[in-house]
């Protein structure tokens, strides 16, 4: 077909869009609903058993801000890649210095934690409660973050699968914060943090959803 | 405009070399500032096609055309190429255009579509060049100089005949009717991409069985036809 062609055949088939908007107005409902459904999926999974919040300890402040650091970088570098031509530079750098601030204190946990349970790895992660709920919770808010981002124009399709899973397993390992009472190094390593790093490997093909502009 | 310049460093242009059949290399595709000078009057045009209006839509797309026309010529030797390609990014404008902000500059939501296209025609390009030592026996069959005698046509039919259906239809399609690969999966009721596939596929398939029933340097060998 001539490109004369196309152009009038394209012109002439033009409707009113509905745009789709920044990243940020996006994002924050859709994470909103990604939350909500990944409390309720831990609730019902956990019995209704939240830990009281009075015995949230001060050294989990930075782990949980680390963990949802990711979680929502993540989840808006998948919404920034679904509008071409846009910078990912801040939600990179936020991405960034969350994983390291995460592996900092993982490894002062390592240090400090003598109860040798390093041994169990790993048939802790596979016989464990907590992955087994990430990897629900994970499937279960992926949906609504898939959706925010296939409506887009996604150009970079395995990066975007890749965060967008990076997201949604990430978001379970923060709210196990209100289940999970164990603190101990190994458990948050292979159980809480292990699993969404695998599964966002996984998302690298979970991307060919995602339509191709 | 500052957000402009904090997305884009400035890369000085380094133009393609041009060697003996060698394309663009990904490292050579230029950031925004140095890869187009789009028509002020883009921003608007677009917000206008979003409303649905058709004739700004037809002049943004035929002012998008006339940019990249340049880019390409000086990325890809094959005119056909150039044009192929440029259809692929128009349509990747016309998919991706309600994710434009016409409050934003055009230049990096433009390029970064045409960049991607680029890039993807590059990867195939190697594809491609495999795929013409199997298509050679196939387009030889069919060039204009082709006798369309009994036993060339029963031959092509045979040998099209042993194919399976879906690449079969795809090949009668794109080479006996002459049609293009978009209009063939329109007809098909298939994606364009599945088209591709498949048709890259018939093609190979095809040029192993032209071979099986001894077709060599334009001469058939009859015996082995049925």
């Amino acid at each position: 077909m001539k490109t004369d062609a196309l152009i009038k055949q394209l012109s002439s088939n033009a409707k009113a869009t509905r745009l789709y908007g920044s990243p940020g107005a996006l994002l924050a409902p859709v994470f909103a609903l990604s939350v909500v459904i990944s409390f309720v999926f831990l609730y019902l999974f956990r019995g209704g058993a939240l830990l009281p919040w009075t015995e949230f300890p001060p050294a989990s402040v930075l782990e949980f801000g680390a963990v949802l650091g990711i979680a929502l970088s993540a989840a808006h570098l998948a919404a920034t890649l679904a509008i071409p031509g846009r910078t990912i530079r801040p939600a990179l750098a936020v991405l960034a210095v969350s994983c390291l601030a995460l592996g900092a204190v993982l490894i002062e946990r390592a240090l400090g934690d003598s109860s040798g349970r390093w041994s169990d790895f790993p048939a802790a992660m596979f016989a464990s409660v907590c992955a087994r709920d990430i990897l629900i919770t994970a499937a279960a808010a992926g949906v609504p973050l898939f959706l925010m981002a296939g409506k887009g124009a996604v150009l970079r399709r395995k990066l975007a699968g890749f965060l967008l899973v990076l997201s949604s397993a990430s978001l379970g390992a923060v709210l196990l914060f209100l289940f999970c009472e164990r603190v101990d190094a190994a458990h948050l390593v292979f159980c809480h943090y292990a699993p969404p790093a695998v599964l966002s490997l996984a998302g690298i093909f979970a991307g060919r959803v995602l339509p191709e502009i | 405009m500052a957000g402009v310049a904090s997305e884009c460093s400035p890369v000085p242009f380094q133009p393609a070399s041009r060697g003996g059949g060698n394309e663009a290399r990904v490292q050579d595709i230029p950031n925004p500032p140095d890869f187009l000078e789009t028509d002020p009057s883009l921003p608007d045009l677009m917000r206008k096609a979003q409303a649905g209006d058709s004739r700004s839509y037809e002049t943004a797309l035929r002012e998008i055309s006339r940019m990249l026309r340049p880019f390409l010529r000086s990325r890809l030797r094959d005119p056909d190429a150039q044009e192929d390609l440029l259809q692929e990014i128009l349509l990747s404008v016309h998919r991706a255009r309600h994710t434009y902000d016409s409050s934003r500059p055009f230049a990096p939501w433009l390029h970064a579509i045409t960049r991607y296209r680029l890039i993807d025609y590059l990867r195939g390009a190697k594809k491609r060049n495999k795929e013409i030592a199997d298509d050679s026996v196939m387009e030889t069959l069919v060039a204009r100089d082709f006798s369309p005698s009994l036993e060339n046509m029963e031959f092509l039919k045979e040998a099209l005949f042993r194919l399976p259906e879906n690449q079969r239809r795809i090949l009668e399609l794109t080479i006996l009717e002459g049609r293009s690969p978009r209009e063939a999966a329109a007809i098909l009721n298939i994606s364009s991409v599945n088209a591709r596939v498949i048709s890259h596929r018939a093609r190979r398939s095809l040029g192993v069985i032209l071979k099986e029933l001894g077709y060599e340097d334009g001469r058939i060998d009859q015996t082995t036809l049925f």
